[in-house]
């Protein structure tokens, strides 16, 4: 029994699993971009090649950056693959039951802290960065809560597992729900810095936005740390929103093409500035309060 | 066993460097010819992602540093200060004549000096602009170089 709880903890619904697909699912999202620019593009492993090649390289601390620049990327990375462990993957849960609210709270710490590291390297490039991250924030998490709530209603429980297993029996919640699923799915964009939201890091304007200043195993650190971000969020959305997943095929096939609908929106979209990005996720925050209403009333 | 662990991280680090090369293209001052061939190296017809490159514009997150045009009296401390900003493991591309000798700007009042004064190079793509193959070549020729230096 206790070997069973490590396992699912450690290898399958677990820590291995979660880093594994959160790799393919950033190589898949390359890939896929390539072929839509009529490029070949690089393999479906080059996060992970990505990553090795960080590991082997020099690790600079600037003179000027504060204490937490060496911390920071780390608590980051471990809190969302926390909130990875607390979400229901393929109908189990890696850590054991609990609710939705701690997820919420590891993924916003998650956050917070990969625009702390910002802050502490005390580059003005980075600063900005990660004031626009705070920004965008304040922008995206309005939407976010609005649509789980709706769909924390629609279930009845604020248990993700009960919410997958609400979905499994009564079909899928974004059919019943659309706007709510049209909210979530922007917010999504947000969280995960997709464009037209990676207004964070724009590239043509502060130069890599919060993470600068990073070199070596700790930009490594927080390139882990985005596509974790994706995995967890991709995994909230079928829970919470797309029909939930009892197999690993179902769990695959939902993932894959959530991320396909991202990959779109990257190719697609221009960046919208920083204002922009507030007004917009507060409309559709709006649209999603439209579907909580109906729910209300 | 513990020698052996170490060869085995060796191999790995070094092809994951040989398929994950980040570029920062640098240019110094000049007629931008070379850079427009560059940019087709890192624009869809050539793709240098196909070999897992990706244009950074950041020194800090880049591996190979690709720097074409004349070396100006302006640009030689700037230059001078991306080389040291970049992380260790690194390689710099000289590209086309100026950078490589000046060209045809070797007698100008504000030229300072071929790039090879201002940092050691190690790979030297020649040509009035490089072709963009050239420039590919000399890309994959800097990995060869790059991925056995100061490995673990």
């Amino acid at each position: 029994m206790a070997i069973e709880t490590i396992l699912s903890a450690l290898v399958y619904p677990g820590l291995v699993f979660i880093v594994f697909m959160s790799f393919l699912y950033s190589g898949f999202m390359r890939k896929v971009a390539a072929r839509m620019q009529h490029r070949i593009g690089p393999p479906l492993w080059q996060p992970l090649l990505d990553v090795i090649k960080l590991m082997g390289k020099e690790d600079i601390r600037p003179e000027q950056s504060k204490m937490g620049f060496t911390f920071w990327p780390f608590i980051a990375m471990v809190s969302i693959a926390t909130a990875g462990l607390l979400t229901p993957i393929a109908g189990s849960v890696p850590l054991g039951n609990s609710d939705v609210f701690v997820l919420l709270y590891f993924l916003i710490f998650g956050t917070l802290a990969l625009y702390l590291s910002g802050f502490s390297s005390s580059n003005p490039f980075s600063v900005v960065g990660a004031v626009r991250g705070v920004v965008q924030m304040i922008g995206y998490e309005f939407p976010f809560v609005v649509s789980l709530i709706v769909s924390i209603l629609a279930a009845g429980s604020v248990f993700p597992i009960e919410i997958n297993n609400f979905q499994v029996y009564n079909g899928w919640i974004s059919l019943s729900f659309p706007l709510a699923a049209l909210a979530f799915f922007v917010s999504l964009l947000a969280k995960v810095e997709i464009p037209p939201f990676h207004v964070p890091e724009a590239h043509q304007e502060i130069v890599s936005g919060y993470y600068t200043e990073y070199t070596g195993s700790r930009l490594a650190m927080i390139i882990m740390t985005h596509m974790l971000k994706l995995f967890v969020l991709v995994s909230i959305g079928i829970v919470f929103f797309f029909g939930g997943s009892v197999s690993l095929f179902s769990f695959l096939w939902k993932s894959l093409a959530i991320v396909f609908l991202a990959t779109l929106s990257r190719v697609v979209m221009a960046r919208m500035r920083i204002d922009y990005v507030l007004r917009f996720c507060w409309i559709f925050g709006f649209v999603g309060l439209i579907d909580l209403a109906r729910i209300l009333l | 066993m513990k020698e052996r662990l170490y060869r085995i991280t060796d191999r790995l680090v070094s092809y994951a460097r040989r398929k994950s090369p980040w570029i920062l293209h640098m240019d110094t001052g000049g007629c931008n010819g070379c850079s427009i061939e560059l940019f087709a190296v890192l624009t869809p017809r050539f793709d240098i992602e196909r070999f897992g490159g990706v244009s950074k514009a950041n020194p800090r997150h880049t591996d190979i540093l690709l720097i074409d045009g004349a070396v100006t009296k302006k640009i030689r401390p700037r230059l001078r200060r991306i080389y040291e900003q970049t992380p260790e493991p690194k390689v710099v591309i000289a590209v086309g004549a100026c950078a490589i000798s000046k060209g045809i700007f070797h007698d100008a009042y504000n030229i300072d000096g071929p790039l090879d004064e201002v940092m050691p190079v190690d790979v030297y793509v020649p040509g009035c602009p490089p072709k963009p193959e050239a420039i590919l070549q000399g890309v994959l020729k800097a990995l060869k170089l790059w991925e056995s230096r100061y490995t673990v």
